[in-house]
């Protein structure tokens, strides 16, 4: 067995993103991840409405589903 | 129509003149051909397993060398971290004496108190690692002093199993011992993917992203969003609320930190020193998947859902078993580097099917005025509440 034939999925790159869900209106905003971002913070104001918003979720996509 | 008449005989004769001064079928000038044959039989035969054991050696030095990059990487990672932080810093023979910081573990001759034994000598490091972080970085926030520990602890991990793979590389050499080597060989995939894991969380752990094994905070601190919470253990919080005329006490880490916090100890303060009469204990973890299974996908289980050198699980268990609180677990299989990296989408979209499940046991196996204890349990980095 080869030591090097480790899981291909080491080499996919992947971007962050955070998503923010709009307390009043529900509309979801996917945006790229920032440091300081984390899960249940404030976000910013709701593109549809300027209500406010909510992250919840981060996560990481391969690139090519980009 | 041309036809080709090659007879089989025809066939056999070009192959026996093409192949003939290696197979010579008599005469004594073909004499060099039948050395040709049995020097590289002899060869194999008398050092067969020393060219094997060279083919090895040079397998396991080539992974070697690679995760001696990573250690350095991970170690250079740490060290502009830091700089990042304490900009004054210069001295960072601290950092070096903090990777090479160990712990005994207790006797096991007598196993009983170990467990004692163990969180005491637990719960003495993380203190001390704890303060070598604010010594190497004062400045630094709670939030940023955990992300940095988080991140120490990583190449603490890289910097171990470095050393371990060059011991027995050095030993199988310095013994020229075959079945050393092939078996330090045969694990290597492992370590490497151990390695790799690792060495692609620390990322993550910097930026303060929510990692896979976050996912059990992320479904507690979903369920606790807008209410009342307080410090019911050392970094861990508790919040309560009415469900279905139930009573339902959640506990997660305190984020968005990386810590893990001390849900055993919760459980043992709520039963023990707050007199809350607990009627059933849910548990949310990430759990490793087998190859072949689907990254995300939930599945509900009994038992104390709980990783760990296995403290927390033995409180736990200890709790439930006295008060015969029924135990159960809701899972979200990934594999060792999504757990430890940025949490996938995969992941992060389980939460409502494994919210459901969580639900789904209160409904179907609780009863009307019950109070349940609901643990999201994991590092919940980037993670609030």
């Amino acid at each position: 067995m080869n030591s090097n034939n480790i899981d291909k999925e080491k080499d996919k790159q992947h971007v962050v993103y955070t998503i923010e869900q709009c307390k009043v209106c529900g509309v979801k905003n996917k945006r790229t991840f920032k440091v300081g971002d984390y899960v249940f913070k404030d976000g910013g104001s709701c593109l549809r409405c300027s209500g406010s918003t909510l992250v919840i979720m981060i996560y990481a996509e391969p690139v090519n589903n980009v | 129509m041309y036809m080709l008449s090659i007879s089989k005989s025809d066939i056999i004769t070009n192959i026996q003149m093409q192949v003939n001064p290696f197979f010579p079928t008599g005469g004594e000038s073909q004499w060099w051909i039948y050395l040709l044959w049995i020097i590289p039989l002899f060869i194999f035969m008398l050092y067969g397993q020393r060219i094997q054991m060279f083919i090895v050696m040079q397998d396991v030095a080539k992974s070697l060398n690679k995760l001696k990059g990573m250690q350095d990487k991970s170690k250079e990672e740490v060290i502009s971290y830091i700089k990042s932080i304490n900009p004054n810093i210069t001295n960072l023979e601290r950092l070096d004496a903090l990777m090479e910081y160990f712990t005994i573990t207790p006797v096991n001759i007598d196993p009983y108190g170990i467990v004692d034994k163990i969180q005491h000598l637990i719960r003495l490091r993380d203190d001390r690692i704890k303060a070598e972080i604010k010594a190497l970085a004062p400045q630094a926030d709670e939030i940023t002093a955990s992300r940095l520990e988080n991140v120490v602890e990583v190449a603490t991990a890289l910097h171990m199993l470095y050393k371990l793979v060059r011991h027995f590389y050095l030993m199988g050499k310095k013994s020229s011992s075959m079945f050393f080597i092939v078996q330090l060989q045969m694990i290597m995939p492992l370590i490497m993917q151990s390695a790799e894991a690792l060495n692609k969380a620390i990322p993550a752990l910097k930026n303060g992203q929510p990692i896979g094994d976050g996912i059990g905070p992320m479904i507690a601190g979903r369920l606790i969003l807008d209410k009342e919470k307080i410090l019911i253990a050392k970094d861990t919080i508790m919040s309560q609320y009415e469900y279905n005329n139930r009573r339902l006490y959640v506990v997660k880490a305190k984020g968005p930190g990386g810590t893990v916090g001390e849900p055993h100890t919760a459980l043992h303060r709520l039963v023990n020193e707050m007199g809350v009469r607990i009627d059933m204990v849910i548990m949310i973890d990430a759990a490793l998947k087998l190859e072949g299974e689907k990254t995300g996908e939930v599945a509900e289980g009994v038992g104390a859902a709980i990783g760990g050198i296995g403290v927390e699980r033995f409180r736990i268990e200890e709790v439930a078993t006295k008060y015969n609180i029924p135990l159960y677990a809701v899972i979200i299989k990934q594999s060792i580097l999504e757990a430890i990296t940025t949490m996938r989408k995969e992941i992060a979209e389980a939460a409502d099917k494994a919210s459901s499940k969580v639900f789904k046991i209160i409904d179907e196996y609780s009863n009307q005025g019950d109070n349940i204890l609901i643990i999201g349990v994991g590092n919940t980095l980037g993670v609030g509440q």
